[in-house]
């Protein structure tokens, strides 16, 4: 047994041990602190030099990463002066063949552009491997390019002939116009405005002003909350069905379903018939050369032929121009009727003015070939006809009709920047796309970024 | 102080007792634990912490099944000691299923079946240690430091973590080596701690110092012929890395200088920590570090009693065996 003398003495001995640890401890870490943080950071250049040259790094700490098992590390790198200069982002992904391609992304901090890329030594069986050449091509089409990406078209290069067949074909330079001639029941009046360069559409907008002129535009008026649907707010919806339009650059491959809603465009759940139908007229005009001020010579002269004055003088012109007049009381003007008078659509702009001058209407070689393939002649501005099943992509060879609404689980509305593969190694350029877009989801996870 | 023979090993001729020896390295542990709980936070703490709880708790549990308990005439702090011993030879990032399945290997396999404290044949931390590292070698892998490491996180605790690629000591400095400023075990790290208490455990002459020091001389003599035959290159500079970053110091002191498990005597005490140390240098390129370490040990552990009786048979002299406190 021990006496409590002893007892005491064995206290106050462990008490000076623990004094004595705390002080060796605690003063060892600080004289062997600075040497570790230079091992740390030789470490990290000897790492991260080739993808992005910063004075220090530093690892990102984040709940974030927990939901990326395919990222191991991410790094802020830092400048002289202490400012963030870029993340480097050490991941692991999956080829289209199921092998790992381990590599290093670096990010501009602001533009979130990619400012490196660098494969990771390889290691294991089942490494993917990319040939010094082609991860040369890869750098020469990504470095520089925001995140995420896309191919131009997520499709393989052999089996693609040639770029044109992304697009509708036939298109002319400029801006058009296309707008409802009669309002919904929130007294709105759709309207698209398309602009196309080079035969490709490079600018769509979808919105709706009010024939009530107090009210705000629809887009307005939904991010302040005076005009609410299901999902997202209508302002949201519009810009990604507007991106996604320009993404396929043909309304009919946003396969509208018969309730005129969309599966393959995320974030959309609102009636995209009008925007369907509108951004039709907008091709069919951009084809015949219609452009957006012919298209309001064509309303003026709808509005003078039933009321003997345009619109500057009824006074139906809003502080954008817009012709903000609903002429759904006399429908006669542009409903189409079968011989039993049912509705069976609705005529353009160009084609009521046509109609009212007495000149013939000429479709284009495009609009024609369209309606031979819709089986009906009369009507070019609809997309209620549509022979093909509901939500699915109608026309052309169906190895064609590929839209991928998402890649790597992103909305095609987010892709920042559409690239080429490299050539005879597209299976290479995608994979480094998989790791730029997981980078990309990271970050907007991280950063809570909102995307809109 | 009252002496009470009944206390110690019967092999164990000294006048310490046991309380006194266990609380000795209690405090000689005190430096270890603190370097501890400093790097690697609450989660380290709380490994300490549970692993001597639960290795009292298991102990007074089979004593009271067994009916083995003596009356209570004193606390056995040999399962603190034990179970301080456990925790500080695992990473930082194990979990407390690991930890307890160490503990419950080390008290009932290794400690009760014996006959409890002071009857135990091999050393029970050192047991439990190496059955974890058999059977769960990739839970204990979560070494994560500096950037990775949290000082309040306790998920590692309940989660099993990624495991941690381990730096190349070879680029450690001087000072990071003695400080143990670097990724590594919770309390097997730091040089200087571990010296401070086998300093503290030869002035108290609660050591054998036969064994430990013939065993880090057997290792720093030898890893040269051993990178020689590894490398082709012979070099001293690696045996002092080796030392301070393996923890084969810590495994000198506390697991080799226990005076229940070692030999007792002189020569076989010298032997046998020879013959670890050749045992570690041998399996080290075959086996992980830890197995490396503690098989040797364990090996030795069996033989202890065979050496000191052979060393004391053997001689046709009489050797006076030279006991760690000689008062």
């Amino acid at each position: 047994m021990m006496t409590h003398a002893q007892l005491k003495q064995f206290i106050a001995e462990a008490v000076i041990l623990l004094i004595l640890g705390a002080v060796l401890v605690i003063g060892g870490y600080f004289i062997s602190q600075d040497n570790a943080n230079k091992r740390v950071q030789n470490e990290y250049h000897a790492r991260f030099d080739i993808v992005l040259d910063s004075y220090s790094y530093e690892k990102v700490k984040s709940k974030a990463l927990s939901n990326f098992p395919e990222i191991k590390g991410v790094y802020i790198g830092y400048n002289a002066s202490g400012s963030p200069e870029g993340y480097v982002v050490d991941l692991s992904v999956k080829s289209p063949d199921n092998r790992d391609l381990s590599m290093l992304v670096a990010l501009d901090y602001e533009s979130t552009r990619i400012v490196g890329l660098s494969l990771n030594p390889v290691t294991g069986d089942n490494a993917y491997t990319i040939s010094e050449d082609e991860m040369n091509q890869i750098k020469d089409r990504l470095i520089g390019r925001q995140i995420p990406m896309a191919f131009i078209t997520d499709k393989n290069p052999d089996e693609d002939e040639n770029a044109e067949k992304i697009t509708v074909g036939g298109l002319k330079d400029g801006v058009y116009y296309a707008q409802r001639l009669f309002d919904d029941r929130n007294k709105y009046i759709d309207y698209v405005e398309m602009e196309v360069e080079n035969g490709v559409i490079i600018k769509v907008k979808w919105d709706a002003f009010c024939t009530d002129t107090t009210n705000q535009d629809r887009s307005e008026a939904s991010l302040r909350g005076a005009y609410e649907i299901s999902g997202l707010d209508w302002a949201t919806q519009s810009y990604n069905l507007c991106h996604a339009l320009l993404e396929c650059q043909d309304p009919d491959r946003l396969a509208m379903k018969s309730d005129g809603t969309t599966d393959i465009v995320a974030g959309v759940t609102c009636d995209i018939r009008p925007f369907i139908e509108l951004s039709k007229e907008c091709i069919s005009n951009s084809r015949a050369g219609y452009s957006k001020t012919d298209y309001m010579r064509g309303l003026n002269m709808m509005l003078f032929h039933l009321y003997q004055d345009n619109a500057e003088g009824l006074e139906y012109l809003n502080k954008d121009g817009h012709i903000v007049f609903s002429f759904e009381e006399t429908p006669e003007l542009y409903t189409i009727y079968d011989d039993n008078e049912a509705v069976i659509g609705y005529m353009g702009v160009r084609q009521i003015e046509s109609i009212i001058t007495g000149k013939p209407y000429t479709e284009s070689e495009y609009d024609n070939r369209q309606n031979d393939k819709n089986g009906d002649v009369q009507i070019a501005n609809t997309g209620d006809y549509d022979a093909g099943e509901d939500g699915l992509i109608t026309s052309g060879n169906s190895d064609d009709q590929i839209l991928t609404d998402s890649i790597d689980d992103l909305p095609m509305s987010e892709i920042a920047s559409l690239v080429e593969p490299a050539p005879n190694a597209y299976d290479q350029t995608r994979t480094v796309i998989k790791a730029c877009n997981i980078c990309y989801k990271f970050l907007k996870e991280y950063l809570k970024w909102k995307v809109t | 102080m009252i002496r009470d023979s009944r206390q110690l090993a019967p092999f164990i001729h000294t006048e310490k007792s046991a309380p006194y020896i266990y609380l000795t390295f209690l405090a000689a542990l005190v430096p270890c634990v603190v370097y501890g709980i400093f790097y690697y936070g609450i989660r380290a703490a709380i490994l300490i912490l549970f692993c001597m709880a639960s290795f009292v708790l298991i102990d007074n549990l089979c004593v009271r099944v067994t009916g083995r308990r003596s009356g209570g005439d004193y606390f056995d702090l040999s399962s603190l000691v034990e179970g301080l011993l456990i925790a500080l030879m695992l990473p930082p990032d194990t979990t407390l299923v690991i930890a307890l399945t160490a503990v419950l290997f080390a008290s009932i396999v290794t400690k009760q079946i014996f006959g409890g404290a002071g009857s135990n044949i091999i050393n029970p931390a050192c047991a439990g240690r190496l059955f974890i590292e058999l059977v769960w070698p990739s839970g204990l892998q979560g070494f994560s430091y500096g950037e990775t490491n949290s000082k309040f996180s306790l998920i590692s605790l309940v989660v099993q973590q990624q495991p941690e690629v381990s730096p190349s000591y070879e680029h450690l400095s001087i000072a990071e080596l003695l400080s143990g400023n670097y990724p590594g075990l919770i309390g097997t790290t730091c040089f200087i701690c571990i010296l401070v208490g086998a300093i503290f455990l030869t002035l108290k002459g609660t050591i054998r110092l036969y064994s430990p020091i013939s065993y880090l001389v057997t290792i720093s003599v030898l890893y040269p012929v051993t990178m020689l035959i590894e490398t082709r290159s012979f070099s001293f500079d690696g045996s002092l890395i080796y030392l301070l970053s393996s923890g084969a110091f810590f495994v000198a002191v506390f697991i080799m200088g226990d005076l229940t498990t070692m030999p007792s005597r002189f020569a076989s005490g010298v032997f046998a920590g020879v013959v670890c140390g050749i045992l570690t240098l041998v399996t080290k390129p075959f086996v992980s570090p830890m197995v490396s370490l503690l098989a040797p040990v364990l090996a030795v552990n069996f033989l202890s009693f065979v050496l000191d009786f052979f060393s004391k048979t053997l001689s046709r002299r009489k050797i006076r065996s030279r006991e760690v406190d000689v008062s």
